[in-house]
């Protein structure tokens, strides 16, 4: 996720461009840049860390008549100037900004720079620059050549460009990654979202996947790839700006909790191999997987949830023994840790500050490290060397809940590789892509019950003390699901493997004890039946998540949510959307904070 | 609706078979993959390993898009003939899908108006197929992914193909479960046995005095039993050989010869082999337990009790060669003396004698010419080619990589 912000008109000026991201540094802040087209050249000017309040070096800022500024959140290439956009081909008479990820950015780039095309940068972004330049060469007038650069790439785009040749006009397409345009007298604006656009119109068109457009000082036009103009009707935008920040939420963790079908989808995109019936990453060395005979997964908090879910997949799919460690325990315990024993280390910010520590331990012990981690350019990511990122955008909610799934997600990739790479067929793996490929809309599907969750909410917000029990991929989930409780509502919550209760828990149920039953996985539902039975004969009261097919606690629970069906190691992905939901609802029912709970930070970088 | 049959990226897997051919020209079970599918009816064609294809040929009959729908069967789909039912189904209903068996991809239904890129080649029409996303279809035919699979294939299939061979050839049904077919020359004291099987000789088998038959047994048009040989037990012999000494549970492939004494047992041997008298293979260990065989120096276990040798194209033993339990033998080797390991294609074994040397493609193609002379057959440039190409593609066998053989 990425923030683009374009002018062209009337009264422009470099500080318009610099306002324009500063108002989306929310969706990215690890570097930032401009460009400005007249018609003798183009001005770029690219910084690392926030825009904040820094300023532009000094320069004659006259004569331009239209520019494009972007405010990154690294996918591809840590944060550094080179990474940093505008883009520009090597003559410099064109330039642009990208939202979104280019799947088929490595076989383009070899191909151009085969060609001779030298790059700058390690940006899936920089390809679309040289292949409108490639195109103009070839004979094409700018607006053809940016339209065949559009229709050969794969992947999702917002994109901005500006030329030397036409320095009054900004050129954009979408598809995936979201366009505002807003028309003003003499003046015309284009955003990723509004809140760049409301201090200069209200007056605004979205614009659709597939459509592209032309701006310039009187307007625009829009247009479908093969060139057919689209009519579009201009809104009225009503509301106001920290509304369209949190995108028609009250909290960030609510759009994030929404947002999860788009990163999921994210997560996979451009990894899937569906040739091979295996998965494509390009941040660490196949041998890494294929030669690893044990693996330590290192994480805190909610990325220890998904470490041990990663640890269910690695030994029941792949046949590898796995182990997940508290990484601050680890760091301490003096582990023993056996020859071609792989860790991975999973963290959302790639700052937290244990799984750090744990990660130099295992190095100081000739270990090799991967990491799972949201931050591109964050020092986890740097001291790995080799992993994956989840391309989740930046999350600002301090409960986790777009990046967990994301995890999962993850980790189900470098699972089914490994299990590839061992003894799992090609017809096995097809079925798990096919799984994974439907994850997005059976999330989607999922966020439906959000009303359904809001009631049963409202009616257990008075309750102090929860229970969740899950067994298998489920006893991860029920882990997480208390901590989302317990973090953002203040209520005791503990998750317990189902078949422990009868050792203990059990005694803690009577008619106050909520207990939510997480059973959407077909192969342990008998087993939570007789669970469920032992609950409700103590006055237990049973809120359960099960799968659309499963009908057996219909009559057993308080309250039954049916999340669409997947494949059992998936079913935390799926799973985890009523718990977020769930948390939430009880959380603002309670009056609590939900995005700056009491006592918590974002990222925990002290040990 | 069209067929086409397949070569996969896989299919060098059964090394030292299908270096000559395409797999869909190997027998198992007295079928090949493509007689089989050509009693179908529907037109056939082929995409097979690049160095099989010759200037000439190619793939440019896939013209992108489909014009109808065409049936992608893998070469390596092991010769049931309890498949032809299914294939004629699906054939009928052409409802897209796509199905696999272990690693690979065994037939996909591809309708019509599907593009396919500019050129396909077997190295990636497996991943084409799967990018595809046809519907996914669970264990629908099998395929042969190992050579040692080859005898296993053979072994459960020869039952069912013998049936189909009767019911679709013009037999006399000499005496109980011997069919014969024309021209004949049957001497009175051959002996049968048909209490577990039937006998089939294809028109023009000649068989010499005291020959033993133990069914299910099935010989090749124009082969020629020498006399005193014992053929038994699902053993199935290919057009044009010479066979004698002891067969059990074995496939000689057309235009080879075992002309002398000697067992054979639980064999897969290729095309235009001469095994000497006296060459035997062992197809079960001392200690009879599982036989484990070597693929790319790794030892990996069979599941099989008896398995003898899996013996390439274009191979000749010299007199007592003795094979041990569960060895490859590659293409166009010479070999002398006791096998202990597995053999390069290529290659002079004499390891008994500490000698195992490199043989030049062109001594392959002198004796290659050789054999087809006597046989009528006029020696191609793409013959020549051919060897020359096979050569190259199995130099790996015999450089430093290669799995060592030890004096």
């Amino acid at each position: 996720m990425c923030g683009i912000f374009c002018f062209t008109g009337r009264n422009f000026s470099p500080n318009l461009l610099m306002d324009g991201i500063r108002r989306l540094e929310y969706r990215g802040y690890d570097s930032w840049g401009i460009a400005m087209a007249r018609n003798d050249h183009i001005y770029i000017h690219r910084t690392l860390n926030r825009i904040g309040s820094s300023s532009l070096p000094d320069f004659p800022a006259e004569k331009y008549k239209a520019g494009i500024s972007h405010t990154r959140w690294a996918t591809h290439g840590v944060p550094s100037i080179e990474n940093a956009h505008p883009h520009s081909n090597s003559s410099k008479s064109l330039a642009i900004v990208h939202n979104g990820i280019i799947e088929n950015y490595k076989p383009l780039r070899e191909k151009l720079q085969k060609m001779g095309y030298m790059f700058s940068s390690e940006t899936d972004s920089e390809v679309l620059v040289h292949l409108i330049d490639y195109f103009i060469n070839d004979g094409l007038e700018l607006r053809l050549a940016f339209l065949e650069a559009l229709k050969s790439i794969e992947g999702t785009y917002g994109i901005a460009l500006i030329a030397q040749d036409m320095p009054g006009t900004i050129f954009l397409g979408r598809k995936g990654s979201p366009l505002v345009i807003g028309k003003g007298e003499g003046f015309t604006v284009a955003a990723s979202d509004a809140s760049a656009i409301i201090p200069h119109t209200r007056s605004v068109v979205y614009l659709d996947d597939g459509e592209c457009a032309q701006l310039t000082c009187e307007g625009f036009e829009s247009y479908r790839l093969d060139e057919t103009p689209t009519v579009k009707e201009v809104e009225k935008l009503t509301f106001d700006l920290a509304a369209i920040e949190l995108g028609g939420y009250r909290h960030f963790m609510e759009k994030e909790i929404h947002e999860q079908p788009q990163t999921i989808c994210d997560a996979m995109r451009g990894r899937i191999d569906k040739g091979t019936g295996s998965i494509r990453l390009g941040g660490i060395d196949d041998a890494l997987l294929k030669n690893a005979k044990r693996l330590k997964i290192l994480a805190c908090g909610t990325s220890w949830h998904a470490g041990l879910i990663g640890k269910y997949m690695f030994e029941s799919l792949a046949g590898i023994p796995a182990e997940v460690c508290y990484a601050a325990e680890f760091r301490y315990a003096e582990p023993a840790i056996e020859q071609e024993t792989l860790v991975i280390s999973i963290s959302q910010s790639g700052e937290t500050a244990d799984t750090l520590a744990g990660i130099r331990e295992a190095k100081q012990r000739n270990t090799r490290v991967m990491g799972i981690v949201n931050a591109v350019g964050s020092t986890i990511a740097r001291e790995c060397g080799q992993g994956v990122f989840l391309h989740a955008g930046p999350e600002i909610g301090v409960a986790s809940t777009k990046a967990f799934t994301s995890q999962v997600v993850v980790l189900a990739l470098l699972a089914l590789k490994a299990s590839r790479m061992r003894n799992m067929s090609l017809g096995e793996g097809l079925v798990f892509i096919d799984a994974l490929k439907k994850l997005s809309e059976q999330t989607e599907e999922a966020l439906k019950l959000d009303s359904l969750i809001q009631s049963i909410a409202l009616e257990f917000a008075g309750f102090n003390n929860f229970l969740y029990i899950g067994r298998l991929y489920e006893y991860p989930l029920a882990l997480e699901g208390a901590l989302k409780l317990k973090e953002i509502s203040y209520i005791h919550a503990e998750g317990i493997p189902a078949a422990e209760l009868k050792h203990g828990p059990i005694a803690l149920i009577d008619k106050n004890m909520p207990v939510v039953v997480l059973a959407a996985q077909s192969k342990i539902l008998d087993k939570m039946v007789a669970n469920v039975n032992e609950i409700r004969a103590r006055g237990g009261r049973i809120i359960a998540v099960v799968s659309q097919s499963g009908t057996e606690l219909e009559n057993l629970a308080e309250h039954v949510i049916h999340i669409p069906t997947t494949l059992d190691p998936l079913v935390p992905v799926i799973g985890a959307i009523p718990l977020q939901l769930l948390a939430y609802h009880i959380a603002v029912a309670r009056g609590c904070d939900v995005d700056r709970p009491r006592n918590l930070a974002k990222s925990v970088t002290v040990e | 609706m069209k067929i086409v049959l397949f070569e996969d990226n896989q299919c060098f897997n059964l090394r030292p078979a299908g270096l000559f051919r395409p797999l869909f020209d190997l027998y198992a079970g007295s079928w090949t993959l493509y007689k089989l599918v050509k009693l179908l009816d529907y037109p056939i064609d082929v995409i097979i390993r690049e160095h099989f294809l010759f200037e000439d040929q190619g793939h440019s009959w896939l013209k992108s898009p489909l014009q109808e729908p065409h049936l992608f069967l893998n070469s390596s789909i092991e010769p049931d003939v309890n498949y032809l039912t299914e294939f004629g189904n699906i054939s009928k209903s052409a409802d897209p899908f796509i199905t696999t068996s272990g690693n690979r991809v065994a037939a996909a239904l591809v309708p019509s108006g599907r593009e396919f890129p500019q050129s396909v080649t077997s190295n990636d029409i497996g991943s084409i197929l799967l990018e595809m996303d046809l519907p996914l279809i669970h264990h629908k035919f099998k395929t042969i992914d190992w050579p040692h699979e080859i005898v296993e294939s053979h072994l459960r299939l020869f039952d069912s193909s013998l049936e189909k061979i009767l019911s679709c050839g013009n037999f006399d049904r000499k005496k109980k479960d011997v069919y014969i077919g024309e021209n004949v020359e049957l001497d009175s004291s051959t002996k049968f046995d048909t209490s577990e099987g039937p006998v089939v000789l294809e028109n023009g088998v000649k068989v010499k005095p005291f020959t033993f038959f133990e069914g299910p047994v099935y010989i090749g048009p124009n082969t020629r039993i020498i006399e005193h040989a014992s053929i038994k037990d699902k053993t199935s012999i290919g057009e044009m050989c010479k066979i004698g000494g002891e067969i059990e549970m074995s496939v000689v492939e057309p235009h080879s010869n075992k002309q002398h004494h000697g067992f054979l047992g639980h064999s897969w041997v290729g095309r235009w082999v001469n095994l000497g008298a006296g060459t035997t293979t062992s197809d079960l260990k001392n200690t009879y337990g599982k036989v484990r065989v070597v693929y790319g120096g790794k030892r990996v276990g069979t599941g099989m009790q008896f398995l003898g040798s899996i013996i390439g194209d274009f191979t000749k033993t010299a007199i007592n060669s003795s094979l041990f339990t569960g060895k490859m033998i590659g293409v166009c080797s010479m070999i002398y003396g006791m096998v202990t390991t597995n053999v390069p294609s290529f290659s002079n074994y004499a390891r008994t004698f500490g000698q195992v040397t490199e043989i030049s493609p062109e001594q392959v193609v002198t004796t290659q010419r050789r054999t087809f002379e006597r046989r009528n057959i006029k020696q191609s440039q793409r013959d020549i080619e051919l060897v020359h190409r096979v050569y190259k593609l199995t130099r790996n066998e015999r450089g430093i990589g290669a799995e060592q053989i030890t004096f």
